[in-house]
């Protein structure tokens, strides 16, 4: 009798699931899906929360049914992307540039399914990446670090050594070498990308070599960053870090003169093309000439402490930018393959 | 400054940094000595700091009026909720005889899913602002002054003095009292122990809610005096590092206290030379608390001999193959 009831109960459960799986809108349509996969907890104030703004974005403009999840290995990545793939979503992000591999993996096996990487350099019928290039935003925050320096020392943190996360830290140096030969940047690594103590001791010692601009790309690592700079100035040492990817002006108010800002509405873009069947298998990139998709941002309460011949500064470069004037150094993605 | 000058300021950061960077791992490796040496390996101790950690702030928040008085409470609701996760690891590990290597590794993912669950759900999705009231820098009066070695040993927060306090506390206890030898036979020799008349089970329960309210208060640490707020899975396996520290110290906790300390320095030293734009791949440099362990441990330490009993249920029928 119990094999009975244990049989009926499995039959009835994977019914539920199947059930669950064909999600319907009004007129009887099945629904737009989007998924997205993620290398940590969305609640990082950082990248992986600027990736769940646009996913709530996509949900919110193009009515998509949305589901995220976070894959830190290859394994569970490749896992991740083949389970919505099979669950019949139209559209899985991989938030990164550690994502592509994985996504080669499982794209051929659901060509109804397109994948899409930030950050990349992986091109085929079904697999293409957005990439965002705050480099242009973060080149600005260079000019500003290298003008402003009183010690000529400035710093960057970065989660781990990846391709993207580089990329920026050169646009950064390039736009510090650009007004102040003379300067030094000086480049650490937390290890990871979440240990925001680490990344506070990292900060920390930096000050203490003199470094007085710190510019982290290293997720829930920033706000380590931010509190050892406020630390730092509570102290009497006059330091400034700069924000990463999202406006982090909020997270430290004192700490954070400007940040390097990507707006979620880059991921709104890129689905709508997949839901009207307009995808095309092509890098998306997303720039300061994009509407606007990356700018950077004074902080408003400190915006009076940058010199007026510094913002003057900023504007030019940013124009020269605009008018293709001016080209960012950074890492090409589609040679470091 | 003169080079004199940099080379003592080099000196004292990095020495400052060894000692802030060892409290947390010592603090739950006091706790963890004492539940090994009583036979229980509670390798659930990173999922106790996470849960310390999160829980820590969440009470430091919710009593930010008082703002002398928020990281105490906190403090006091990390060590709770440590040890009531410990006190799950008990009744599993203990009460119903589990694998503890396993439950740990349960209770540890049960922290890491659970803690940022709750997170979102009273904080908002993806991160807010939020910082907490939290210890502030100690100055010892004098000793701080101290021309050498002053600032870098005195002046930190409360919970660095308290925890390098409790060393020599738990040495004595476990070394030199009536209790502490019944448990240190817990670990060796459980049966000889239930002979004279001492509850077996119950001294390894007790000595287990001591590790995780230990590990709670590590976790409280983290989150009220390393930063004053929570990032989910702020722990990044520090946890499995004071389980580490705890083997390499022998089961003791003078010797722990070295092993922290070591590993504090490691830690600093990574740092120091990667802020000072040494020309070192950092993946190396990452390695270099875990190598400086290792070659201590095979060069001067010798044979590390564990408890008897450890990680061995006790209980049930007389003859099983539990006992030792």
């Amino acid at each position: 009798m119990k094999q009975i009831y244990a049989r009926v109960l499995c039959l009835l459960t994977i019914g539920i699931m199947l059930a669950g799986n064909t999600a319907l809108d009004a007129k009887g349509h099945e629904k737009f899906k989007v998924a997205m996969l993620l290398p940590a907890s969305i609640s990082d104030a950082g990248w992986n929360a600027l990736a769940y703004d646009g996913l709530k974005a996509i949900e919110k403009e193009l009515g998509a049914k949305i589901s995220h999840v976070e894959s830190r290995t290859p394994t569970e990545q490749e896992e991740h992307f083949r389970a919505y793939a099979l669950d019949g979503y139209h559209l899985i992000f991989g938030h990164g540039y550690e994502y592509q591999d994985p996504a080669k993996a499982v794209a051929p096996d659901f060509p109804e399914t397109i994948f899409i990487t930030t950050s990349g350099g992986t091109i085929t019928e079904n697999i293409a990446p957005i990439n965002f290039r705050i480099e242009q935003a973060t080149y600005l925050l260079g000019i500003m670090a290298g003008m402003m320096t009183q010690t000529n020392k400035v710093g960057v943190i970065g989660g781990q050594s990846i391709p993207s996360v580089n990329s920026t830290f050169m646009a950064f140096e390039g736009g510090v070498k650009s007004v102040n030969a003379d300067a030094e940047v000086r480049r650490a690594y937390v290890g990871n990308w979440e240990d925001s103590g680490k990344a506070k001791e990292l900060a920390l010692a930096q000050i203490n070599e003199g470094i007085d601009f710190i510019f982290p790309n290293s997720d829930a690592g920033d706000r380590g960053v931010f509190d050892a700079v406020e630390t730092a100035r509570a102290s009497g040492k006059g330091a400034y870090a700069f924000g990463s990817n999202r406006d982090q002006s909020p997270v430290s108010p004192t700490a954070v003169l400007a940040s390097a800002v990507i707006t979620p509405h880059a991921f709104v873009r890129v689905a709508k093309h997949v839901k009207e069947g307009t995808f095309k298998p092509q890098p998306y990139v997303v720039t300061m000439s994009t509407e606007g998709e990356i700018s950077m941002l004074y902080n408003p309460k400190l915006k009076d402490k940058v010199p007026e011949a510094v913002q003057k500064k900023v504007a030019e470069a940013k124009a020269k930018i605009l008018a293709g004037e001016l080209k960012v150094p950074q890492i090409d993605f589609s040679e470091t393959e | 400054m003169t080079k004199r000058q940099i080379v003592k300021n080099m000196f004292e950061d990095i020495l400052a940094a060894t000692i802030r960077g060892a409290t947390p791992l010592l603090l739950a490796a006091l706790g963890e000595v004492v539940s090994q040496r009583a036979g229980v390996i509670n390798i659930g101790i990173e999922g106790m700091m996470l849960m310390g950690a999160f829980f820590g702030m969440v009470g430091s928040y919710y009593t930010a009026e008082l703002p002398w008085l928020a990281p105490w409470c906190g403090l006091f609701i990390a060590g709770l909720s440590g040890l009531l996760t410990a006190a799950l690891f008990a009744f599993f590990a203990l009460r119903l005889r589990g694998d503890q290597v396993v439950i740990g590794t349960a209770v540890t993912l049960l922290a890491l899913g659970l803690t940022e669950v709750i997170y979102q759900r009273l904080f908002g999705v993806t991160g807010t602002s939020l910082r907490v009231p939290a210890f502030g820098q100690l100055e010892i009066p004098i000793l701080s002054k101290l021309p050498i070695l002053g600032g870098a040993l005195f002046s930190h927060n409360i919970l660095v003095f308290l925890t390098f306090l409790l060393v020599p506390c738990v040495y004595i206890f476990l070394y030199h009292t009536q209790p502490g030898l019944r448990i240190r036979a817990c670990g060796e020799h459980p049966r000889a122990i239930s002979t004279v008349g001492a509850n077996v089970l119950g001294l390894r329960t007790v000595c287990l809610l001591f590790a995780g309210a230990m590990a709670g208060m590590a976790g409280g640490y983290l989150s009220l005096a390393d930063v004053p707020y929570f990032t989910p899975g702020m722990t990044v396996g520090r946890g499995f590092i004071a389980l580490a520290i705890v083997i390499f110290g022998k089961w003791h906790p003078v010797k722990a206290c070295g092993a922290a300390l070591l590993f504090g320095l490691g830690s600093a030293l990574d740092v120091r030379f990667q802020a000072a734009g040494w020309d070192i791949p950092y993946q190396l440099l990452l390695m270099l608390p875990y190598v400086l362990c290792l070659a201590v441990l095979a060069g001067f330490v010798g044979r590390a001999e564990a408890p008897l009993a450890l990680g061995k249920p006790y209980g049930g029928r007389v003859g099983t193959r539990h006992y030792p």
